[in-house]
């Protein structure tokens, strides 16, 4: 026993980090999935109306978080803008602008198309940390009553939208 | 032309040592002798191919050839000469030629060594032929899957600069040290195997232990060098992060003190032979295990070279193949061992419980290191294992080591507990006044676990320095031969020492001072006086002067800089240290917030510097057992 | 001359109090250097907020010395960052069933020690 007792021990070594090679790097999991969206107080963008949680209930929507230094924003951005275009799925997309400036983020949207029905602004960032965002972009799905579904890392593409959001929206839909 | 030289120096590396490994089977029908003497040609060969295809790698680094892609992507023409030549292990490709090279070094040390003779020329046979295969597969690696030669067109007008982290003259010590260390761990591998293969039990020990000591001396160096790196040029004061790869060279470490310590049972007293075989095999699977986590991509880590799944594949093809077939034919091999009656104090148990201890350690770290991907495969969870979890769970073997290894020292063969508890009494109870009088009345008492530290730190410096003491002026050749044990033990009592008392009683402070205003850190005012720009060879810094006073004397002036580097990557902090053996006084710079001030990290460190002084003495040490005491005897 | 003093005082008081943490007490400096360095750093390569100069880690250690100051114990502060990021961003794995065998591992391990070494006869004789 004592002799094969470290073959043993190297194999199931061995087979785990072989397995483990092969693991995609996962992106952190959020653990507000399945909760309420955190409470948050922010000013649309160039504006000195604000807005809280409470303003947004009411319908299934994307909450997206981008900034104007973010490439990751830029890739995504044209899905985006079709997004919000596509009466059929029907989906509001609100931003929160991410530790920028409000006349940088118009000139940007301007510039780009504007998907947003409402963008908020989070110069500090305290917003961003309530909601887990470590890097831009991030896409948060809520329901009507603002409990989030659904995190997505990194930027949103047609594919990631059909194979991983609109199965939940379409569940809770019905 | 030259990276076309290297690839062929490479190649004729790869036929030589494969040569070297078919020299060791029995397939072409020689004498011993002959075979030892071509063996011995053909290690030479080998190491020889290897050097000058890093002298090639070299040569393109020097005249900034761009046109081989390693250069491109890890130099620049503004690159000083010394990073120039460092910057070869740099990267993934190169720091692989360099393990290759000293691996051949090795294998020469171990073909010229005058040690073997008559009944052992079988084991230094068959161990070069073991290395020769070892050498075979990283070369094979190389040429396949890492090749530094590689050739890019059409080439860029100008490199991608060296890591400004990587230019720093430690750069030029901290790998090829800890490389050594690593790759030595190979020869008693190879050792054990020959020995378990040829039933010539015990007679490898001795000749394994003069290896094993040496990859330590190497291990130590390298790890102590990278923390002290870590240190003045991370900018934030941290000399040890338990980051995978950290972990991943003190785990060797932790299985090569235990080898050297079980050879020593197994040399002397012909025990413990399938036990130090084990731990022979298990070192150099963990410099082996600590090659693929830094390679791979499985750990994230500061660390890393570029990752690349098929490059972990190989390297874990590698590792299954020699660590596999070792533990086949340890299995295969090992003889029933008779049941040992064995006193719990005699030396030999003494020193089995030890390793035990350092294997523990060894384990714990390994399992903490790996965890998180083993939930991360079976859960799909994602944790963070790190310095509080590893801070904990490594005072549980280390506390009854430091305990023990007192005891031990005063330990005999065969001896039992009544004379040696006589002996350390008075030694324990000294250690213990001391330690409570540091503690309670010169430092100041902070928690049970500081003065535990301070406690364990001085026994095991007294007990180091005991049989040495004991000694002077009377009988030379025991002082001698107690002085690496001695010097090894008083070492690693500094190092717990500078470790207590530096986390203990160090302060820190995170804070912002604009030109003339000071801050009180502990005794010490830190006070900044300007801050000026200055430029480099390759790079454009800012540079502050900051006084430190101690009682309104000002103690010193130190220099941190903020540096931006032409090749435009991320902006770097020089800290600014003033230090001598009883505290460091630490300051880095932080953010420019407009106005004149400025975001500081002050540290005040006290004993710091023990922290490495231990190492270099234990180095010292080792260097004593290798050269001071009496050439290995020919057996009668 | 006595208003440009005055404004120059107003000046140079507004340039002290803009980091303004100069009003902590030691336990609180040391409460945030502890945490600080137990907080991992979710956009870099295995450093913890103290270390690392990312803006997200500087946001956090904004956020965690806010809370500090407003006296939130190490508890708070720690579930505070649990709820947002999950049990990756802190270096210390909670206790819960997927990391027993984690924290019992050197309990584990000496267990296993002793146990063999009764076995080869070294101690319990």
């Amino acid at each position: 026993m004592k002799r094969i007792l470290p073959i043993i021990i190297f194999v199931g070594l061995f087979v785990f980090l072989a397995k483990s090679l092969y693991q995609p790097q996962t992106n952190i999991p959020s653990p507000l999935i399945g909760k309420p969206m955190p409470t948050f107080s922010l000013s649309e963008l160039n504006s000195d109306t604000s807005l809280t949680d409470n303003d947004i209930l009411g319908a299934i929507s994307l909450i997206n978080v981008w900034a104007t230094w973010c490439v990751g924003c830029e890739q995504e951005h044209s899905f985006l803008v079709e997004l919000a275009a596509n009466q059929t799925i029907d989906i509001p997309i609100i931003g929160i602008n991410w530790k920028d400036r409000d006349d940088l983020a118009l000139r940007w949207l301007s510039q780009r198309g504007d998907p947003y029905i409402v963008v908020l602004s989070d110069p500090i960032g305290k917003t961003a940390i309530d909601f887990g965002v470590y890097g831009a972009p991030e896409t948060f799905l809520i329901d009507e009553q603002g409990v989030i579904h659904y995190k997505h890392i990194g930027p949103l593409d047609s594919e990631i939208f059909a194979n991983n959001i609109m199965p939940i929206i379409q569940d809770l839909r019905r | 032309m030259a990276p076309e030289f290297g690839q062929l120096f490479l190649i004729s590396g790869l036929a030589a040592s494969l040569m070297q490994f078919l020299l060791g089977l029995n397939i072409i029908s020689l004498n011993q002798t002959n075979r030892e003497v071509l063996i011995t040609r053909f290690t030479s060969i080998h190491s020889l191919a290897v050097f000058l295809a890093m002298l090639c790698l070299s040569y393109s680094f020097l005249i900034d050839d761009f046109s081989v892609l390693y250069v491109a992507l890890n130099s620049h023409t503004n690159l000083p000469v010394l990073y120039k030549v460092t910057a070869l292990w740099g990267a993934h490709e190169g720091s692989l030629l360099l393990w290759i090279f000293l691996l051949s070094l090795w294998g020469a040390s171990l073909a010229y060594s005058q040690k073997f003779f008559d009944q052992t020329v079988i084991l230094k046979i068959k161990s070069l032929s073991i290395l020769g295969l070892v050498s075979f597969g990283f070369i094979l690696f190389i040429i396949y899957t890492s090749n530094p030669f590689e050739r890019i067109y059409p080439f860029p007008e100008q490199g991608r600069d060296l890591n400004p982290l990587l230019q720093d003259p430690a750069l030029a010590i901290h790998p090829p040290m800890l490389y050594a260390g690593y790759v030595g761990l190979a020869v008693p591998f190879a050792l054990a195997l020959a020995s378990l293969m040829s039933s010539k039990d015990y007679h490898w020990a001795g000749i394994a232990r003069i290896w094993a000591i040496n990859s330590w001396l190497f291990l130590t160096g390298g790890i102590a060098l990278g923390s002290w790196w870590a240190y003045y040029e991370l900018g934030w004061g941290g000399w040890w992060f338990w980051d995978p790869v950290e972990n991943a060279s003190l785990m060797p470490w932790l299985v090569a003190t235990a080898l050297v310590h079980s050879l020593i049972v197994t040399e002397k007293k012909q025990l413990f032979n399938g036990f130090s075989a084990l731990l022979a095999i298990i070192a150099f699977s963990l410099s082996l295990l600590g090659t693929f986590l830094v390679r791979s991509g499985v750990l994230i880590s500061v660390h890393s070279f570029a990752s690349d799944p098929e490059r972990g594949l190989f390297i874990l093809m590698l590792i299954g193949f020699f660590t596999g077939g070792a533990l086949i034919i340890y299995a295969l091999n090992q003889k029933q061992s008779k049941p040992l009656n064995l006193n719990l104090f005699s030396r030999e148990s003494l020193l089995l419980l030890n390793n035990v201890f350092l294997c523990s350690a060894a384990g714990l770290i390994m399992i903490g290191t790996l965890y998180p991907l083993v939930l991360e495969l079976i859960n799909s969870e994602k944790i963070s294992v790190g310095p509080p979890y590893f801070n904990f769970v490594i005072l549980f073997p280390f506390i009854p080591l430091m305990l023990f290894i007192g005891v031990a020292v005063f330990s005999s063969w065969g001896g039992t507990g009544k004379k040696l508890l006589v002996n350390i009494n008075r030694l324990a109870l000294l250690s213990i006044v001391i330690g409570l009088i540091i503690s309670y009345l010169i430092l100041g008492y902070e928690t049970p676990l500081t003065t535990l530290g301070l406690i364990l730190a001085i026994w095991t410096i007294f007990t180091g320095a005991m049989p040495v003491i004991k000694n002077l002026g009377s009988q030379t050749h025991q002082l001698i031969k107690n002085l690496p044990m001695a010097l090894a033990h008083i070492g690693l009592g500094l190092t717990v020492l500078g470790i207590t008392v530096t986390s203990s009683y160090g302060i820190t402070f995170d804070d912002t001072l604009g030109f003339g205003q000071s801050k009180q850190v502990g005794n010490y005012e830190f006070k900044l006086i300007s801050i000026e720009d200055r430029a480099g060879p390759n790079f454009k810094a800012k540079v502050a002067t900051v006084d430190i006073f101690s009682d309104n004397i000002k103690v010193g002036s130190v220099f941190p800089e903020k540096r931006i580097y032409d090749s435009a990557s991320p902006s770097m902090t020089e800290a600014g240290i003033d230090s001598n053996l009883f505290r460091d006084l630490f300051v880095a710079l932080g953010e420019d917030l407009g106005g004149g001030i400025w975001s500081m990290h002050l540290q005040y460190k006290p004993l710091l510097r023990l922290i490495w002084l231990g190492p270099m003495i234990m180095m010292l040490g080792a260097l004593c057992r290798l050269f001071l005491l009496k050439p290995f005897r020919r057996e009668t | 001359m006595k208003k440009v003093c005055l404004i120059l005082l107003l000046i140079s008081t507004q340039v002290n109090s803009i980091e303004g943490s100069e009003e902590i007490t030691s336990q609180e400096r040391e409460l945030y250097q502890q945490i600080i360095q137990e907080v991992r750093c979710l956009v870099c390569q295995n450093q913890s907020v103290a270390e690392s100069n990312a803006d997200l880690a500087k946001d956090l250690r904004t956020e965690i010395m806010e809370q500090v100051k407003q006296g939130s114990s190490e508890e708070d502060i720690k579930s505070y960052l649990l709820l947002r990021y999950g049990d990756f961003v802190l270096y210390d794995p909670s206790f819960k069933k997927s990391t027993y065998i984690l924290w019992l591992s050197p309990v584990l391990i000496i267990l296993l020690i002793l146990g063999w070494l009764r076995k080869i006869g070294v101690i319990g004789k």
